[in-house]
């Protein structure tokens, strides 16, 4: 049967989206519950294998939260990140996913609006594209 | 050192068809240098490899392997047990990897995962750029350093052809006149006169890949 | 999951004073119990509180659990309740990993049963994931109490005697044949009576007498390399033989250059330039007299035509003016785009010059210079009057028109950053590590910057940032001993490829290569005795722990102690 709650993985970084991720609670806002967060010390420490490897076990959807450009505390781990996606989407093309299924969010710590509304937002884009081809 | 691209995905896929079980391994040395294929372009692609199957309808399963020199025969030797179990082999070393599991393995196909494309030097990150072809007899003495053999698009031995315009090739603009780098060098190390030293034809028949495949044996190395 | 090994995992359930007692039921903790290898339960009201941390110790003194998970609010409050009180817990402070269950899952998700489906999913793999954990040693190094100091401006001296007044030893570099820099074409504070020269001169004097304090002069950079602790500074010497100096850590404070804007104007003695402006009122009489003798009435100050973005020429325009008027009986006007004040006590002084009847004249076009009969005739179109539809232009006959200096950054400063593998933006000062929080650090452990070097500002400021940076020296170097986790990168030497990928992407400069590996990808052996291959190294005490290297190594050689693939990988459900 598939999934109607579509699975997001949201790779937040710890000094940006995960900080952001905590506010959401904080402002009473929501989370579906279909979302992972998996913390990391910085935007860069996600490769690209590890986007794919989220699809390939099931994700719906890849999100990373990643400080504003410019503001990366590791310098240009964000726009590291940013490149690495590029390869992605080149190769999520060339066997069957679709672009919108990856997306790098830029947030800052205080944030907790645009995560959760950029949570949403791809949860419901999720929504209408359907679940992963894999499944 | 060797440079290599891995291959587009869609090709890797079609040798993959027939089969259903393969081991995909990788090289530690030349290839993971310009990321094209080392223990972790091992883990993408395979990643990439069973989601494309299985969107398809087919699954593959993969075993996962990096050899550390894949030209070596004691390491490709350490692959033995995981290639007796599988179908076939992709392999995303450079060729000469890709023919040395080939030999060690000689009844399981074997596939190359990336394209070779030259022996050459990094520009600047990510950016990789021909300087060698192996031509057998290098003449970087006779041109400053600058080697007009895999730099040149004719391989122009005695400077440059009427197409080079303000310092580029005529092929692509971006792409420098080798003769005009060779003539700058030269002036600059004091040795213009080498521009009107006549190099002449290699002999490609002899010293290059011309006449067939090479060797060099060393006598006092052979144990 | 590694079965063979048996885990011991004891869970501590943050009540969090009451505020998740739905979702932290009976049900919930009898299924935290019953989770494989967990041996114990425990529960408090408020786990990061001192009581509810010195339970957690003592329970964990019986030995019973080798790995430990918090179930309660986010990582961060436990990590910086840990850190704050400087807790020893009987078990490595890495081999605890925190289930949040709170800010992420019960705060945000409004459907009950919904939440507590997810904090069971999120407690069960955070305990799958404790596996992966490995204890992370914490590292003590002793460090000289020793620094250099780069750069003989005021700011370099002032840094010197803050950070000898700390017993630390300081040796103070300067290209120039003496110390000292640009401040001393200061004739006035802004704020305060004092003469900046007799200030200036008993600076220099301390520095030069002062016990803790060697300076050397005409000292040009060669090298620079090592790390906090061992700094190496070699100088160009005779023979290609220079000295080398050593310090703990670095401090920049090399300065700005200026150029005379000399746009618009034209060779006139009228025309001056700051320098000469604080010269002429540290020196002048009474009255002021030009060079031909000629009196001063009216002076009118240009800014704004370079260093828009920098305070520095206003303060001193308004500094300048307010003594021009009340000392020496001049006319003045300062004619600007936008009067920047922001300095302590600068708005006040604003005020009071305007209200002495200093004229300030706002412009949007560049004012335009003549020569009238031994005057400059100052033209330019005043902004306010635009909303009365026109343009209203005005006049002003100077004896005087003080230009400005455009700031620039220091020639050296591509050397500089060059040599300590430091960032040197588009803009050309160099780059400190986060303008709100660390604005006097670089973004390499040990070196930081402080004054015109990171952007010219006034001296007031420049003195407050060369005190922030001696302080964060201090703040390293005072224990003669530096403390550090080993949450950092390592890099297994065996399987470098010697790329320099990791050596290039490191934000940090914390990676050098060298030769201390046994065995190399390109060589099947045969090299006997000491011979070590080179390969790249994290330096410890330099690491972030950002991870950045770790994904872009090619041949994966580099693991990130706190957070490795495995982790990421249970995390995704692989």
């Amino acid at each position: 049967m598939e999934s109607l709650s579509p699975r997001i993985v949201a790779f937040c970084c710890d000094k940006s989206g995960y900080v952001a991720a905590d506010m959401v609670g904080k402002l009473g806002m929501s989370l579906p519950e279909s979302l992972e967060v998996i913390r990391v010390p910085c935007a860069g420490r996600i490769d690209a294998f590890h986007m794919l490897q989220a699809l390939e076990n099931g994700a719906d959807g890849v999100l990373i939260f990643a400080c504003h450009e410019e503001n990366c505390q590791s310098l240009s781990g964000n726009l590291i990140v940013k490149a690495r996606m590029g390869y992605v989407y080149g190769m999520m093309e060339k066997i069957g996913f679709e672009r919108e299924r990856l997306e790098l969010c830029n947030v800052a710590t205080n944030n907790g609006a645009k995560f959760a509304e950029a949570v949403q937002r791809k949860y419901d884009d999720l929504k209408r594209l359907g679940p992963s081809p894999l499944k | 050192m060797i440079k290599a691209e891995q291959k587009p995905v869609e090709e890797i896929l079609d040798f993959l068809d027939p089969y259903n079980k393969i081991l995909l391994v990788g090289c530690n040395a030349c290839v993971a240098v310009c990321h094209a294929g080392g223990e972790k372009e091992v883990g993408l692609l395979a990643s990439a490899l069973r989601m494309a199957r299985k969107n398809a309808g087919k699954r593959l399963e993969i075993l996962e392997d990096c050899s550390t020199r894949q030209c070596e025969p004691e390491f490709v030797d350490e692959l033995g047990e995981k290639a007796g179990d599988v179908e076939a082999i992709l392999s995303i070393a450079c060729g000469v990897g890709v023919q040395t599991l080939a030999k060690r393995f000689p009844e399981i196909p074997v596939y190359p995962g990336v394209n070779t494309k030259f022996m050459g030097e990094t520009e600047e990150v990510g950016v990789w750029a021909e300087r060698c072809q192996a031509c057998g007899n290098c003449i970087l003495h006779l041109t400053g350093g600058i080697c007009p053999v895999a730099r040149c698009a004719k391989q122009l031995l005695n400077g440059p052809c009427g197409g080079s315009q303000e310092g580029n090739c005529e092929i692509k603009k971006d792409v420098p006149c080798v003769w005009q780098q060779i003539y700058d060098r030269l002036k600059a190390i004091g040795q213009l006169h080498r521009m009107e030293q006549y190099i002449p034809a290699k002999k490609w028949g002899q010293e290059s890949r011309d006449s067939g495949p090479r060797s060099i044996v060393r006598e006092d190395l052979k144990l | 999951m590694r079965s063979s090994e048996d885990f011991r995992i004891a869970v501590f359930v943050d009540r969090c004073e009451g505020t998740l007692d739905p979702l932290l039921d009976e049900e919930m903790i009898t299924y935290i119990s019953g989770l494989p290898q967990v041996v114990f339960c425990d529960q408090d009201e408020n786990l990061s509180s001192p009581q509810g941390l010195e339970k957690l110790t003592s329970r964990l003194t019986t030995g019973q659990a080798d790995r430990a998970v918090i179930v309660g609010g986010s990582p961060r409050v436990y990590e910086q309740s840990f850190r704050r009180l400087n807790l020893e817990t009987p078990l490595n402070p890495y081999m605890f990993l925190v289930a949040n269950v709170r800010e992420q899952v019960a705060w945000a998700i409004h459907d009950t049963e919904r939440a507590r489906e997810k904090a069971k999913a999120i407690i069960a793999k955070t305990i799958k994931e404790t596996q992966f954990l490995s204890p992370i040693g914490r590292e003590k190094v002793e460090i000289p109490k020793e620094a250099l100091v780069i750069g003989g401006s005021i700011v370099g001296i002032r840094a010197a005697l803050a950070l000898a007044e700390a017993n630390i030893r300081v040796i103070l570099l300067t290209r120039a044949k003496d110390i000292g820099g640009k401040a001393i074409q200061l004739a006035h504070f802004y704020d305060r009576p004092d003469d900046v020269s007799s200030w200036f001169m008993e600076q220099v004097e301390r520095v030069k007498n002062h016990p803790k304090i060697d300076v050397k002069t005409s000292a040009e950079l060669k090298g620079i390399e090592g790390y906090l602790g061992n700094y190496r500074v070699t100088l160009r010497g005779p023979l290609g033989k220079g000295e080398v100096v050593k310090g703990s850590a670095v401090l920049l404070a090399s300065g700005y250059d200026v150029v005379p804007n000399t746009e618009g104007i034209f060779g006139h003695r009228c025309f001056i330039f700051p320098p000469q402006m604080e010269a002429m009122l540290r020196d002048g009489g009474e009255s002021l007299k030009d060079e031909k003798g000629k009196v001063i009435k009216t002076v009118t100050f240009i800014l704004d035509l370079v260093n828009e973005t920098i305070k520095i020429d206003s303060a001193n325009a308004v500094k300048n003016a307010l003594l021009l008027k009340r000392d020496h009986g001049c006319m003045v006007y300062v004619v600007c785009r936008d009067l920047k004040v922001s300095l302590d006590g600068m708005e006040k002084q604003y005020r009071e010059a305007r209200e002495m009847g200093v004229i300030f004249i706002k412009y949007d076009n560049p004012p335009r210079f003549s020569l009238v009969n031994g005057q400059i005739n100052v033209e330019v179109g005043e902004v306010s009057t635009r909303m009365m539809g026109e343009e209203y232009t005005v006049s002003i006959l100077s004896d005087l028109v003080v230009m400005s200096e455009q700031f620039v950054p220091s020639r050296d400063n591509e050397m500089l950053a060059h040599l300590l593998d430091i960032p040197l933006p588009q803009e050309g000062y160099l780059m400190d590590d986060n303008p709100q929080f660390t604005q006097v650090r670089a973004n390499r452990r040990g070196v930081f910057l402080a004054g015109g070097c990171r952007y010219p500002q006034p001296l007031d400021e420049a003195l407050v940032e060369a005190e922030a940076a001696a302080s964060g020296v201090t703040e390293l170097l005072s224990r003669g001993l530096y403390e550090y986790d080993l949450a950092v990168a390592e890099i297994d030497p065996g399987k470098c490829a010697v790329c320099l990928t990791c050596f290039r992407v490191c934000p940090h400069s914390a990676i050098v290569v060298e030769p201390y590996a046994e065995k190399n990808i390109y060589s099947t052996g045969g090299y006997e005795g000491d011979f070590k291959w080179r390969a790249a190294r994290v330096l410890p005490t330099q690491c972030y722990g950002c991870g950045i290297c770790v994904s872009s190594c090619p041949t994966k050689a580099i693991t990130l102690k706190h957070l490795t693939d495995a982790e990421i990988s249970l995390q995704l459900g692989a």
